[in-house]
């Protein structure tokens, strides 16, 4: 396994899309220190708003251009016949590819991570007045949870690919699934409001009560807001996020695993 | 055995999905609903680039937000304040410069500025942007002049707007001798309970008709009463001193209920009240400005 | 030790069909009972038109399909270096990351690696190569690059799909020596090839393949390099004597009692013959190339006779 992870983490991490996307990560960075000025009340808010998704944003792009990538040119390109023809077993390739795009995103997280503290310790120290609510506890929380996010997302990539025929299609499915996990909170919410418009159908509304155990729920892992106002999650409170996270990484790479054994490469 | 491990590993992470996820969503939500960690009106500027050419989904949303933003606090009979309102008027504004062709903002915000918190001006002020984008419909226009008309007692602008709106090609046929009557049927039980249904013919949202249908109640049972008070006047040649004598005398079976919680009275003047004033009386106003 | 011929490979009725992807799935067969089995030391070669099932074949042994019916068994602890047909190989690895790869893959140890890289590298003339990466190199780089990746654990069974497709007759006849090398090594060797002359010198089996089926098991016995003449002998000292000095181009006959020379080198030969008193028994026009043979097998195939 830890082969195909090694090489899985070295020709990832020499793409070119890496650096255009750190490129871009390090503007949005640099963004926040102008908008900061624009708000002249709570500036840590905004300072930890652009930071936090200048790190989403690089990790959701990552995640589109090069997980998509890593997964499907094996089998486009045919390489598959070269990695599968080692004695590794099936299963082991799915792990190893999985665990070389954690090691890739572990690695573009800390390193952007590693920027955007910089940027906050400089902006803090620069209008330490406006800074009140920021506590750099709660936001290395955000940007660990949104780590499990991006992971969640990648299992998810993983698992499209492992039966997809094409990487657009892949990344497509991938993307709209992620829009849907981030609005169903919203969607649920509405739901449980029912007085404004029209009456929702009893059919769109069972389905959406149904489907929300399906659809991975990716804003359960988003503390932005509360790290822009320095609101901490208890550990406890962070258990069942957690759980939920690793169970469904775990599903999906098992589906993955299994849905691969009995794929044929013609 | 060996295809039974898998199977069982699978089932037993959709059990952990299945129990974590309701645990997960109700702890998200009481870390949001804390003090002070309202959503943002992102400012239009922002959406209106960042939506790039789905302004008018960006607009649903929005829009989506702020009515959910208001009709939770509704919901959990939760105290709005004048800072949440004007959260709401922001957030109103905000969708419409995304998309001012859209009608549901003016009509949503009209109604529920000017029932909920009575800030009629700031309904107006809604109602009015309509007006650039949207200069021939009628309905805007007649609901301008009803809160004028209604709520200010600005009789000269509420006859001026239905005038107008009664000129547009898709007015209804009372318009036209509504605005003409205006002042005349000011404070006029009747004629208001005719406006009122109007209104509520063309109200589709079940939480706005709820006012209009609470108000006509009202209406309706002041409407008995004055009826009741003009027979005994015509009768007995004389008032009644209480709405009491009314039922005592047999003019009325019994005084009807003020559905929002008061009493109705009468005044020497022999017009009918209500204690409530047409304001609901509740543990939690869910008001804060009484007008 | 006698040293036994060992079965690394038996294929028992393969047989493999294909389901197409149209509204009306149909199944189509692309491998129909394929027997035949592979000895320690054989040199195979899968011959046959373009989509005779030759690839196809080779995956299947491989694994990458799975086979609709029949037996493939390979013998315990054997292992396999394979080398797909146009290999691509990722952008942006270096040489010896690839190796590395596949060296730690099939279970060598770091330290094994580092020993057996070099000598690796120099075997397939990528020595100046070793850090450049792999998107740089040229087609033929690529195939040798590959080749590597497929010995470099020293497997027993090498496994090698179209070796030589696309490369220039530089890049072939690098290859071919590269063939050669293993087969003097012992390797068992198994591949399919378009180019009839590569497998002529080089296979004691030939798989001749024509829509899905093995059509013809031909073996290098049967095989005469054209323009050959068969010429045997007359028994006599004399003429032990001089095939036992023939130089190696001259192929002499396992008997011992002839000889296969060009028709070219007849009349010097005819010539010393004169001179050491040495007699010929026949001469056999030459037997057909591969070619020939390949043509009437492919042919009557076509036209349903055996």
């Amino acid at each position: 396994m830890w082969p195909v992870a090694a090489i899985t983490f070295l020709e990832g991490i020499r793409s070119r899309v890496l650096y255009g996307i750190f490129i871009f990560a390090c503007s949005v960075i640099l963004l926040s220190f102008v908008f900061a000025h624009f708000f002249m009340q709570d500036i840590g808010k905004v300072a930890v708003d652009f930071n936090l998704a200048a790190l989403s944003l690089a990790g959701l792009l990552m995640s589109l251009s090069i997980s998509v990538d890593l997964i499907g040119k094996d089998l486009d390109k045919k390489t598959i016949y070269f990695v599968l023809s080692k004695p590794i077993s099936r299963n082991a390739y799915i792990l190893g590819k999985y665990s070389g795009i954690l090691l890739i995103s572990l690695m573009a997280y800390l390193i952007i991570a590693l920027l955007t503290c910089f940027a906050l310790m400089l902006l803090q120290s620069f209008h330490a007045d406006y800074f009140k609510n920021f506590a750099w506890l709660p936001y290395m929380q955000a940007v660990f949870l949104d780590y499990i996010k991006i992971s969640l997302f990648n299992a998810l990539i993983l698992f499209f690919g492992s039966f997809s025929t094409s990487s657009f299609l892949n990344m497509m499915f991938s993307l709209c699934i992620y829009i849907a996990g981030q609005s169903y909170s919203d969607v649920i919410r509405f739901l449980s409001v029912q007085h404004h418009g029209e009456q929702i159908s009893p059919v769109v509304h069972y389905v959406i009560q149904t489907s929300k155990y399906i659809v991975p729920n990716f804003e359960l892992f988003d503390m932005k807001i509360l790290a822009a106002h320095g609101r901490l999650m208890a550990f406890s409170d962070l258990i069942p996020i957690m759980g939920y996270g690793f169970a469904y990484i775990a599903l999906l790479v098992g589906l993955s695993m299994i849905i691969f054994r009995k794929k044929e490469f013609l | 055995m060996k295809r039974i491990l898998p199977l069982g590993i699978c089932l037993g992470l959709m059990g952990m999905i299945l129990f974590f996820y309701p645990l997960s969503f109700a702890t998200k939500e009481k870390y949001l609903r804390e003090e002070g960690l309202q959503p943002t009106v992102l400012p239009s500027e922002i959406t209106g680039i960042a939506a790039l050419d789905f302004k008018g989904l960006a607009a649903d949303f929005q829009l989506l937000q702020a009515i959910f933003f208001i009709g939770q606090k509704i919901d959990r009979s939760e105290m709005i304040t004048v800072e949440d309102w004007q959260r709401f008027i922001r957030m109103i504004h905000a969708v419409i410069d995304l998309d001012p062709y859209f009608f549901d903002p003016y009509y949503f915000a009209g109604a529920l500025l000017a029932w909920g918190p009575g800030m009629y001006e700031d309904a107006i002020g809604i109602l009015k942007r309509a007006l650039d984008h949207r200069p021939d419909d009628a309905f805007i226009l007649f609901r301008i002049g009803f809160v004028y008309y209604y709520f200010l007692n600005d009789f000269e602008n509420g006859a001026r707007y239905i005038a107008t709106a009664a000129q547009k090609p898709n007015a209804p046929d009372f318009y036209a001798p509504l605005a003409a009557r205006l002042s005349y049927y000011a404070g006029d039980t009747n004629f208001s309970l005719l406006l009122l249904k109007s209104m509520l013919k063309d109200t589709r949202s079940p939480e706005i008709r709820k006012y209009y249908e609470k108000r006509i109640l009202a209406l309706e049972g002041m409407q008995i009463l004055e009826n009741a008070v003009r027979r005994f006047q015509e009768e007995r040649q004389d008032s009644p001193k209480n709405l009491e004598e009314l039922v005592d005398a047999g003019f009325l079976d019994s005084i009807p209920e003020d559905p929002y919680g008061g009493h109705f009275y009468l005044m020497p003047t022999g017009r009918i009240y209500t204690t409530s004033k047409l304001v609901e009386i509740k543990e939690h106003s869910q008001t804060v400005l009484e007008n | 030790m006698m040293n036994t011929p060992e079965k690394l490979l038996q294929l028992d009725g393969l047989c493999k069909s294909i389901r197409t992807k149209t509204l009306r799935a149909k199944n189509i067969p692309v491998l129909q009972d394929i027997s035949f089995d592979v000895q320690m030391g054989d040199i195979v070669g899968i011959i046959g038109v373009n989509g005779a099932g030759k690839s196809t074949l080779l995956k299947t042994i491989m694994g990458f399909l799975a086979p609709s019916s029949g037996n493939i068994e390979l013998a315990s602890g054997v292992r396999i270096g394979y080398l797909p047909e146009n290999p691509y190989y990722y952008d942006y690895l270096t040489l010896k990351e690839l190796l590395w790869f596949a060296a730690r893959a099939s279970g060598m140890s770091s330290a094994a690696f580092q020993e057996t890289f070099p000598e690796i590298v120099r075997r397939v003339g990528l020595s100046g190569k070793k850090s450049g990466r792999l998107r740089t190199f040229s087609k033929g780089m690529t195939q040798r690059a590959g080749l590597a990746a497929a010995i470099i654990h020293n497997p027993d069974l090498v496994i090698l799909d179209e070796p030589m497709s696309g490369l220039d007759p530089i890049g072939r006849k690098l290859f071919f020596d590269l063939i050669l090398d293993l087969k003097i090594m012992g390797k068992t060797i198994l591949f399919c090839s378009h180019i009839l002359t590569d497998v002529e010198r080089l296979c004691d089996h030939v798989l001749v393949m024509h829509q899905g089926r093995i059509q013809e098991h031909i073996h290098k016995t049967d095989l005469e390099m054209t323009g050959h003449l068969q010429v045997l002998l007359e028994p006599s000292q004399q003429a032990s004597d001089w095939l036992a000095s023939l130089p190696p181009a001259m192929h002499v006959l396992p008997e011992k009692n002839g000889f296969h020379c060009l028709l070219s080198d007849l009349d010097r030969i005819l010539k010393e013959f004169t001179q050491k008193h040495i007699r010929i028994e026949s001469m056999e026009a030459p037997k057909q190339s591969l070619e020939d043979l390949f043509w009437q097998i492919t042919r009557s195939a076509e036209t349903g006779g055996v």
